[in-house]
């Protein structure tokens, strides 16, 4: 039987197998090309690898959002009938990194309807990062080289936050998957430090990134679908409803009645 | 038109008869429906407590509420759950309203029923992290295949403060909880969290590492926790 501690894990010469930082930068796709090529070919690290993943998931599964307020406390932070002002700051500064709160937030207490401009005021006059709904202003298609004969070059919108705030997205087809397409965006009239851009569709969160200094930002592999795009940081927030990338229609956009 | 005031010294049988019409008329899509019989009874539930004012609109707005409801609940679900939906949403909209002068802030019926509207979203959320959560734990059950499981430890944990509090403890330093928090709560990739946090993690792989320590010991925890608590 193999004497597990003698395969000291830092010492290259004994151990030909990666580490297991290494292994989690590979799972997360931060591996260099070495580690790359080491987990072609070593099934023993695949399987560890395969191990960490499971047991990550499982783990990530359970402590899911165990960080979020409860629904009904963000339900009444939006809508501003929290009583308790140390739960209140708590809840803004969360808002400021979660992604699902965030979404939560534009769904289902801001809805797009009546209410949502009602809360923009609230937020607003509570001195409040105000949530705003990006205005789609113009989508251009420019035609050019076409690979597959159906789908334009590049597809560029442009959405306005607010007065001074705008959004350009720019779709591409992803040069190393036929069938994927790559977001470019870029953010101008605001301060961008440290501001997230969440990529969503059909309710599940797909990429998560940073905005770079400058406001650009880079989302490879998306498959063709209506998603949902929202700038998050602790001052900002912008959501692009619909955004459909690749031959998709967008979607129906349904407004909700006022009910006596 | 009788004026507010007329219609604050309506009985609540009365205030229900007109808020039915009235309600019916909208459905129609007749003009010139009057809110102010609804609003007055919800005034009359949250601002004056008044009983049979609450009992009228859990069963005059429960059809909305659950239709509300079952937008936001993507699994199967049983008519006992979307119930229980529906009255955690009026519940919850009891406690928020009847609150000194929280319904100060509701000058019209069309606020009241968007905020209706949040309360049944939220229930429908709450509901749905329930689930999320019961289903990790089987998944994790089943793919333990029959030996014992450390996510066990967290079947009695529903609610995820409880999470929260098992976990807390065993967070050494500032990095650790942001781990935690934006990682293994969060989903952020470790690339995110080293640019939203430069000053405290050198590098990502300084990231990874952390996780990696914290994947290992919060295991080791929950395995314990779990030969302790659980048969």
């Amino acid at each position: 039987m193999t004497d597990r501690s003698s395969l000291t894990r830092f010492d290259p010469p004994h151990n030909p197998h990666l580490d297991d930082v290494e292994i989690s930068m590979y799972l997360e796709g931060d591996a260099d090309e070495d580690t790359l090529l080491h987990m072609e070919q070593c099934a023993g690290c695949r399987a560890r690898a395969e191990h960490f993943a499971t047991q990550q998931d499982h783990l990530r599964g359970l402590l899911h959002r165990s960080t979020c307020p409860q629904p009904d406390q963000l339900r009444d932070y939006a809508w501003d009938l929290l009583a308790d002002d140390e739960l209140e700051k708590s809840i803004q500064h969360h808002l400021g990194f979660c992604p699902y709160c965030t979404h939560d937030y534009f769904h289902d207490y801001y809805a797009g309807d009546t209410s949502g401009e009602d809360l923009f005021t609230v937020a607003a006059a509570g001195g409040r990062p105000p949530f705003r709904q990006a205005v789609r202003i113009e989508t251009m298609a420019h035609s050019g080289h076409q690979r597959d004969g159906n789908r334009p070059k590049s597809k560029v919108a442009l959405f306005q936050g607010d007065a001074n705030s705008m959004l350009m997205i720019t779709e591409l087809p992803d040069d190393g998957d036929t069938d994927s397409f790559v977001l470019e965006g870029n953010v101008s009239g605001i301060e961008t430090d440290g501001l997230q851009v969440n990529v969503w569709l059909a309710e599940r969160l797909i990429a998560t990134c940073l905005l770079d200094p400058a406001g650009d930002f880079r989302v490879v592999g998306l498959q063709p679908g209506n998603y949902e795009i929202i700038l998050n940081g602790s001052t900002f927030k912008l959501r692009v409803q619909h955004l459909a990338v690749g031959n998709t229609p967008p979607d129906e956009y349904v407004q909700s009645q006022n009910h006596p | 038109m009788q004026v507010d005031q007329d219609i604050q010294s309506l009985p609540v049988n009365t205030l229900a008869e007109h808020c039915v019409v009235e309600t019916q008329k909208f459905l129609d899509r007749k003009s010139g429906h009057d809110t102010r019989y609804c609003f007055e009874m919800f005034r009359r539930a949250f601002v004056e407590n008044n009983q049979d004012a609450y009992t009228f609109i859990s069963k005059h707005y429960s059809s909305l509420v659950s239709r509300w409801a079952r937008e936001r609940l993507p699994f199967a679900h049983s008519e006992q759950v979307l119930e229980e939906c529906v009255n955690w949403a009026f519940a919850s909209m009891f406690r928020t309203l009847s609150r000194p002068g929280a319904f100060d802030q509701f000058p019209s019926l069309e606020r009241v029923i968007s905020y209706m509207r949040s309360c049944a979203f939220s229930a429908a959320e709450t509901e749905n992290r329930k689930r999320r959560h019961s289903n990790t734990v089987e998944l994790a059950d089943q793919l333990s295949s029959g030996e014992e499981s450390p996510e066990k430890a967290l079947i009695r944990a529903e609610t995820s403060e409880k999470v929260r509090q098992i976990v807390l403890p065993l967070l050494k330093d500032e990095r650790e909880q942001i781990v935690y928090e934006c990682y293994f709560a969060l989903d952020m990739p470790p690339r995110v969290i080293f640019q939203m946090n430069p000053t405290l993690f050198q590098n990502v792989k300084e990231v990874h590492r952390v996780k990696q320590i914290m994947l290992e010991r919060l295991s080791r925890a929950l395995r314990r926790i779990s030969e302790e608590f659980l048969p």
